[in-house]
C-alpha cells in the first residue's frame, strides 16, 4: 500500500439550494490513520460522508478516493449510514443484508450478483466480528436499534474495505458492545483508514489520532491538543468534558 | 364444483381451461414481480401502467381493422404501451422526483383516453369492458403459449438478477456504492411489471390486474422471512385465488374477474385482521 492519501478534499462546497452547508472544505486521511468527524447536529457530518463517497457533488473543489473521483474508487469503501430508510415488515434477513456488501464484484458472478460459498463465509466472518455470528437467519426487522447498527457494521466490514466510513456507529449500542467495538475498530485500523462520524469523543479519543470539526467550515485537530476551548468553539457552547484518564486512578 | 371439474374436460368449455392453465402460468411472475412492487411500495406505478394498457390495446385494434395490419394484435399493443408507461414513469421518478406523482396520474389517464378514442374510431362495436374486466370468453390456446413465453422471461430475469433486485429494493444508496446500476435495475422491473400486468389483462382485465399483482404478495409478506419465500408464497396465495374464482364464477355464471378479486381481497382483510389481533394479544 502505498502513502498516497485515501482521501483527499480541496476546497469543497456543497450546498442544498440556496442554503450552504459545506464551504472551503479541505483535509486528507491517509491510509492507516483513524479521524473522526464532530460538530453539531447539521453541521454538514453527514453531507461531508455523502461527498467522500461520490453520493452527492461538490458545487465547488474537488474530492479525491484513492486518487480517484469517488465513482470510479467507492467499492473499497465500506460505509455504514447513519440511517436506513427501512420498512420493518421488509422481509430479509440479517444474512441478507450482510451478503450485500459483496455485491458488485467483477466478472460473471459480478454480472448476475450471485453468491458464492466464500461470500458466504466473509459474510459469517463479518458477523462473527461485530459478535452476531448466530443472528444470520433472524429477520432483520426483529432486532433492536443497535443490533441493526452491529449488522450493518458487518455489511461493510463485508465489502474487505481499505477505508471504513461508519456514520454515527455508537448512537444505539450500549457500553458493553461499545468497548468491543473500540477494540475491533482498533484492530482494523492496522489493515485499513478508517473515518468515524460520532458525538461521543470519549469513545473515539482512545483511537483517533485526528479530529475533524465540522460546523459548514472544516478545522482539524490532533487529538491530543483537544481542549474545552476547542470543543465550545465548536459546539458554540459551554460542554462538560470527562476526562476518562482521571476517572481510572 | 363437480360442474367445474367436468367442465374443464369438456371441449366445448376450452375456454375455462385455458383461462385456468393462463391464471396459473401468469401467477408464478405475480409471485416474483408482486413481491418486488409490494417492498419497493410501487403498487401506484403498477396501476398506472396497467391502466395505460388500454391504449395501446385501441390503438392495435384501429390499426388492425382501419389499417390492416393484421399482425397487429391487441396483446401486442398492450406490451408496447406497458413498457413505454414503463419506461416513462420510470425516468421521470428517477430524475424528477418531486413531480412522480403527477406524472404517474398522467400516463395513467392519457393511456385509457387514447384507448377510447380508438375504440370510437373504429368501425363496428368494441366493448371496452371486456378489456377493463377481462372476459375469459376470449381467451385462446396461442394466448396461453403467450402467458408461458412472457412469464418464462420475467421468471428468469426477476430471479436471476435477485441478489442485485434486493438490494436496490432495500437499501438503494447502498447498493449503488456497490457498483450496482441502480437505475438500470429500476428501470428493469418496471418493464417486468409491465409484461406482468400485461399477461393478465384476458383473465382479469386492465383495472382489477392490480390486487393480483398487490393482494398475493401482501399475504406472503405477513408469513415470509425472506423475500424469496415471499414469492413462492404468493405465487401459491395467487393459483388459490384464480382457481377458486373460476371454480364459484363458472357454475354461478358471474364475471370470473371481480369474483378472484375479491377473494383475494377478502383473503387479505382476514389475514391482516388476525395479524392485528395477533399483536394486540401481545405476541
Amino acid at each position: 500500500m502505498s502513502d498516497e492519501p485515501v482521501i483527499s478534499l480541496c476546497g469543497v462546497a456543497f450546498s442544498y439550494g440556496a442554503a450552504p452547508v459545506l464551504e472551503d472544505v479541505g483535509f486528507s486521511v491517509g491510509p492507516r490513520e483513524a479521524v473522526c468527524l464532530v460538530g453539531p447536529n447539521g453541521g454538514g457530518k453527514t453531507t461531508l460522508v455523502k461527498l467522500i463517497l461520490g453520493l452527492l457533488t461538490p458545487r465547488r473543489g474537488e474530492v479525491r478516493l484513492f486518487g480517484q473521483p469517488p465513482r470510479s474508487s467507492r467499492r473499497r469503501a465500506g460505509y455504514m449510514p447513519q440511517h436506513v430508510q427501512y420498512d420493518p415488515r421488509f422481509p430479509v434477513s440479517v444474512m441478507d443484508i450482510v451478503l450485500m456488501g459483496r455485491l458488485g464484484q467483477g466478472g460473471l458472478r459480478g454480472l448476475t450478483g450471485w453468491y458464492g460459498r466464500a461470500d458466504r463465509h466473509a459474510a459469517l466472518d463479518a458477523l462473527e466480528q461485530v459478535g452476531m455470528k448466530e443472528f444470520g437467519r433472524r429477520p432483520f426487522g426483529s432486532l433492536s436499534g443497535g443490533e441493526r447498527q452491529r449488522v450493518l457494521i458487518a455489511r461493510a466490514l463485508c465489502c474487505g474495505p481499505d477505508l471504513l466510513l461508519l456514520d454515527e456507529p455508537t448512537s444505539n449500542i450500549d457500553t458493553m458492545v461499545e468497548a468491543r467495538l473500540l477494540e475491533l475498530l482498533g484492530e482494523l485500523n492496522t489493515r485499513m483508514a478508517i473515518v468515524l462520524v460520532s458525538h461521543d469523543l470519549g469513545f473515539v479519543s482512545g483511537l483517533v489520532e485526528r479530529v475533524i470539526c465540522v460546523n459548514r467550515r472544516v478545522v482539524v485537530h490532533p487529538t491530543s491538543k483537544l481542549t474545552g476551548d476547542s470543543i465550545r468553539d465548536l459546539y458554540g457552547s459551554e460542554v462538560r468534558m470527562v476526562r476518562h484518564d482521571e476517572l481510572d486512578m | 364444483m363437480v360442474d367445474f371439474l367436468q367442465a374443464l374436460n369438456d371441449p366445448a368449455t376450452a375456454f375455462l381451461r385455458y383461462a385456468l392453465l393462463a391464471g396459473l402460468l401468469a401467477s408464478v411472475s405475480l409471485g416474483v414481480v408482486g413481491s418486488y412492487v409490494v417492498t419497493r411500495r410501487i403498487t401506484y406505478i403498477a396501476a398506472a401502467i396497467a391502466h395505460s394498457v388500454l391504449g395501446g390495446i385501441g390503438a392495435a385494434v384501429y390499426l388492425n381493422v382501419v389499417k390492416h395490419w393484421h399482425w397487429c394484435d391487441p396483446m401486442l399493443g398492450a406490451t408496447a404501451a406497458a413498457l413505454l408507461a414503463a419506461v416513462v414513469i420510470g425516468l421521470v421518478s428517477l430524475y424528477a422526483r418531486e413531480r412522480e406523482d403527477t406524472v404517474i396520474s398522467a400516463v395513467w389517464v392519457i393511456g385509457m383516453s387514447v384507448g377510447l378514442l380508438f375504440f370510437a374510431k373504429t368501425p363496428g362495436y368494441i366493448n371496452p369492458m371486456s378489456y377493463l374486466f377481462g372476459n375469459i370468453l376470449l381467451i385462446s390456446a396461442r394466448d396461453v403459449w403467450l402467458v408461458a413465453a412472457m412469464g418464462a422471461v420475467v421468471v428468469a430475469l426477476g430471479l436471476g438478477f435477485y441478489n442485485k433486485l434486493l438490494a436496490v429494493c432495500f437499501d438503494e444508496e447502498f447498493a449503488a456504492l456497490r457498483g450496482v446500476r441502480v437505475k438500470f435495475y429500476y428501470l428493469l422491473l418496471l418493464c417486468l411489471t409491465a409484461i406482468t400486468v400485461v399477461l393478465l389483462v384476458r383473465v382479469v382485465g386492465i383495472v382489477l390486474v392490480i390486487a393480483l399483482v398487490t393482494l398475493p404478495a401482501a399475504i406472503a409478506g405477513h408469513f415470509a422471512r425472506q423475500l424469496w419465500q415471499m414469492m413462492f408464497l404468493a405465487m401459491l396465495f395467487s393459483m388459490i385465488f384464480v382457481t377458486s374464482g373460476l371454480a364459484l364464477s363458472y357454475p354461478t355464471n358471474l364475471p370470473s374477474g371481480p369474483v378472484i378479486v375479491l377473494i383475494a381481497g377478502a383473503a387479505y382483510l382476514l389475514v391482516a385482521l388476525l395479524a392485528r389481533l395477533r399483536r394486540r394479544h401481545g405476541a
